[in-house]
């Protein structure tokens, strides 16, 4: 369960973005987080996933009450082991294999090496990039990026998945793919997922709608 | 496998994933250290040599000798030299007498000595257990009498005192070697030492021996009696020492400082570079912590490889250059200084890196 309880933030004292936001997210839903550009769609998302520092308000994350308020080295913890992110590019080292860009959260969260091999090795199979597994992520295409982004962002199976325009760049069968995966993510496997979109697909797709 | 060693590990694989950064931090602490190694490692290792050749000419040594032969040393003299403080050893020896081996009277005459003290590291015996009556023959002094084996019997030339037995042999090294060519045999309760020769602990403390020695001899009659020391040498050794000591310091926090700004600024450029590295990272659970830990171990890291060059190839410019090895203590010792330089050099970058903003980082990715 993720709640949001009279959340206010914005990046200048004079500007406001999110002003007093109230709103709760449960387990197993998929959430589409919609409003014109500029509008904080993004900024909603880093806040939950503890990159930014509300002003006021508190963000409850599963058994913590104001997940916000903790220290620089809990908050990265729970990202490690709880939250995954998808970005609307993929975000990749490029210096690494697909293989070591899909195992690198294993590092923060605490998930031994063989065991993330293991997983990765299999999410690459399910999204259909397995045999990119060695390659460096300027050897692939801009949609297997973002399916190996994607199995990067499930490696641990996280309890809250945020994709902010995760299908931006993609054509309509890899926008039809990254879907499903997050859908998937929800009603299978019982996380909470935000997506922050414009696209009426991705929208109707979602179980519910936040607009900004 | 624990969270620090995951993360040692990962900065390992950073440094292999940046190889023009890694490069670079590793041919500056190459530098320095080759650099250091090669200049002041010369003076290092001529001092060394210097310093050792001094000690060898005996340095540390000091002989009380009875000029007069008047009994101007008192007895019980070498039992309180040795109880001073800094004395290594303290040896004495007996005025020497004539003998030759029994019933060959055209033999040779060789010198026998009475050996006060107890026989000093410096000589190198067969077993004795310094019984009255028997005799050690040098080296050279078994050649003398003409003794095939360290067995036999010597008869004194003067006077018509008892025969000794021979019952075996020594081999003295400086400023002992004297004994080499002569006869050692416990000396007679009723005998005077007329030769005392000291090894002071180190070089530093032969000064103040030397005075201590005067004091313990002034309890009797001091004329006559000649104490003496390498005090020129001693002073040549220390300013050998001062000399080069503190040019080569001089240049070793020259050169580890310039290192030092050259690394931090290589390690600045990598992370502002690779500004999206760390966003991602901040993304995926890396705490600030932790940055500055990959930043950090990964330079160190380097700087390790760096070092080991930097070490050996100065290590083969000194042995080329002067033809004598190297101090191995001080090479290992400048690369230590270098890595723990450079690691300081990476936590100002490292710090930089961790307290970016990561979204506005991501925001532009
Ligand atoms: N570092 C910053 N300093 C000041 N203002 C910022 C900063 N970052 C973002 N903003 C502003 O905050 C507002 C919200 O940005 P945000 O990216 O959350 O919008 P969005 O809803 O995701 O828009 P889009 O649909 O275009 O992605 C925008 O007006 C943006 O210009
Ligand atoms: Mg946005």
């Amino acid at each position: 369960m993720v709640t949001i309880e009279a959340l206010s933030f914005g990046y200048r004292a004079d500007e406001p973005i999110i002003d007093g936001l109230d709103a709760a997210f449960a387990p197993g839903e998929v959430w589409a987080v919609t409003g014109p550009s500029g509008r904080g769609k993004s900024t909603l998302l880093y806040l939950v996933g503890l990159l930014l520092t509300p002003w006021a308000g508190r963000i409850g994350l599963g058994g913590v009450g104001a997940a916000n308020a903790l220290s620089d080295h809990e908050r990265s913890r729970l990202r490690g082991a709880h939250i995954g992110f998808v970005f609307q590019d993929a975000v990749l080292d490029p210096a690494r294999s697909v293989l070591d860009n899909v195992t690198e959260p294993a590092l923060y969260a605490g998930m031994a090496r063989p065991e993330a091999r293991r997983r990765a090795g299999d999410l690459l199979e399910r999204f259909g990039v397995r045999l990119r597994a060695d390659h460096r992520p300027g050897e692939v295409s801009g949609g297997q990026a973002q399916r190996v982004a994607l199995c990067r962002a499930l490696l641990t199976a996280p309890s809250l998945l945020l994709a902010d325009e995760p299908t931006g760049n993609l054509d309509a069968d890899s926008a039809g793919i990254v879907i499903d995966a997050l859908t998937a993510a929800a009603h299978a496997d019982g996380a909470t997922v935000l997506i922050a979109s414009h696209d009426e697909r991705i929208v109707a797709a979602c179980d519910r709608v936040l607009a900004l | 496998m624990s969270r620090a060693a995951g993360l040692v590990a990962e900065a390992v694989r950073m440094a292999r994933a940046a190889p023009l950064t890694t490069a670079v931090t590793a041919l500056i602490v190459a530098a320095a250290v080759g650099v250091i190694v090669s200049t002041t490692g010369q003076t290092v290792a001529i001092e060394r040599d210097v310093l050792g050749r001094i000690d060898q000419a005996g340095t540390r040594t000091i002989v009380i000798e009875d000029t007069s032969g008047s009994s101007g040393i008192p007895p019980g003299a070498v039992a309180r030299i040795s109880g001073l403080s800094g004395v290594e050893w303290a040896v004495g020896f007996g005025i020497a007498s004539d003998v030759r081996v029994a019933g060959l009277d055209g033999a040779a005459p060789v010198p026998i000595r009475g050996l006060f003290g107890a026989v000093p590291p410096l000589v190198v015996t067969s077993p004795w257990s310094a019984a009255p009556g028997t005799a050690l023959a040098g080296i050279e002094a078994l050649r003398a009498l003409g003794l095939a084996t360290a067995a036999g019997s010597v008869q004194p030339v003067a006077g018509n005192a008892l025969p000794l037995g021979v019952v075996g042999w020594l081999d003295a090294a400086p400023p002992l070697d004297f004994l080499d060519r002569a006869l050692l045999t416990p000396a007679d309760p009723d005998e005077i030492v007329v030769r005392i020769i000291v090894l002071a602990r180190s070089a530093d403390e032969v000064a103040a021996l030397a005075t201590a020695v005067r004091g313990v001899l002034d309890a009797a009659d001091p004329s006559g009696v000649s104490v003496q020391t390498s005090a020129a040498l001693v002073e040549v050794r220390h300013a050998v020492r001062g000399e080069l000591g503190s040019w080569g310091r001089n240049l070793v926090s020259l050169v580890l400082g310039a290192g030092l700004v050259l690394t931090g600024l290589n390690v600045f450029g990598a992370v502002t570079t690779r500004r999206r590295d760390f966003g991602r990272r901040r993304a995926l659970g890396a705490s600030r912590a932790d940055i500055v830990a990959l930043v950090t171990v990964q330079t160190l890291v380097t700087a390790v490889i760096g070092a080991v060059i930097g070490a050996v190839a100065g290590s083969v410019v000194v042995a080329g250059v002067l033809g004598i090895a190297p101090e191995p203590e001080f090479g290992v010792a400048v690369g230590v200084l270098a890595i723990l330089a450079t690691a300081v050099a990476a936590v100002p970058p490292a710090l930089v890196a961790a307290y970016r903003d990561p979204v506005r980082i991501l925001r532009v990715a």
